[in-house]
């Protein structure tokens, strides 16, 4: 029983983590600074480079759902250097998304809880049902 | 009573950067805002704001903002004391905001950096971190 309410909720979990990561990646994108003119020296523009990875488990409680830019100029908008000022991008969005991640996992925590609470209180019904019968 | 924003906080940065002796006579090309001029000479110090969201509550409105500050010198040594100058005068400083009460103020990450070569070709390293200090004040 409590394994089938745990790999429910595990489930849920990483898929409301998985939800919340493309959320994350699309509002970086929005906020990754646009050049006036495409240079095709440059590769892809920095805000179409911008995606999430989907949640792996790492070590045996732990999910990592990542959001990366592969731009190889990225780190150098997302972080100061002696010649530039930074436009950070990754880290706004993810400030501004902190409490809407946490908010979006826990709710389908709790949900799906619920659901795996209420499925097994009905199969030990049916149980208790079925053993009153015979 | 008027909102105030992240312009006293970065005041404040500044303002408790230029209190360590140790920090202002290492850092002799300056404090400097998102970039340095071009004829400044290092080693000099950049501040720069990553992010300020603000969180609204009943009765208050509290900003937690995030903050790169980032050493540049012509030598790994100095670049390496100055970060660590920059890290004693603000970890876990007890920030005078106007009027804000500063609620955390922590050396959070570390900001990467490679040496690097500037436009007079000359070679610079730079390290740095990121701190996160979050301020509340009333509605």
């Amino acid at each position: 029983m409590f394994e089938g309410i745990s790999r429910a909720i595990k489930a849920a979990a990483v898929d409301a983590l998985n939800e919340r990561a493309e959320a994350l990646a699309e509002l970086a994108a929005a906020k990754a600074p646009r050049r006036k003119e495409a240079r095709s020296d440059r590769g892809a523009p920095l805000h179409e480079t911008i995606h999430a990875v989907p949640a792996e488990q790492d070590g045996r409680s732990h999910w990592t759902a990542r959001v990366v830019a592969d731009a190889p100029h990225a780190r150098f908008v997302e972080f100061p250097t002696a010649r530039n000022a930074a436009q950070p991008f990754l880290r706004p969005a993810l400030e501004e998304s902190r409490d809407a991640i946490v908010e979006g996992v826990s709710s389908a925590i709790h949900e799906a809880a619920r659901g795996a609470q209420v499925r097994s209180v009905r199969r030990k019904l049916t149980i208790t049902l079925k053993g009153e019968e015979s | 009573m008027a909102m105030t924003t992240s312009a006293p906080i970065k005041q404040a940065i500044v303002h408790q950067l230029r209190l360590s002796a140790p920090l202002v006579a290492a850092s002799t090309g300056g404090i400097h805002w998102r970039v340095a001029p071009r004829e400044v000479k290092y080693p000099y110090i950049v501040v720069s704001l990553v992010s300020a969201p603000l969180k609204r509550d009943w009765d208050q409105v509290e900003i937690r903002s995030v903050w790169d500050i980032v050493a540049f010198a012509v030598n790994s040594v100095e670049v390496e004391q100055l970060d660590a100058l920059v890290t004693t005068a603000l970890n876990e400083a007890d920030l005078p905001v106007t009027g804000q009460t500063t609620l955390l103020c922590q050396r959070v990450a570390d900001v990467p950096g490679d040496d690097d070569i500037d436009d007079t070709g000359t070679r610079i390293f730079q390290m740095g971190g990121s701190y996160s200090i979050w301020t509340t004040q009333p509605r």
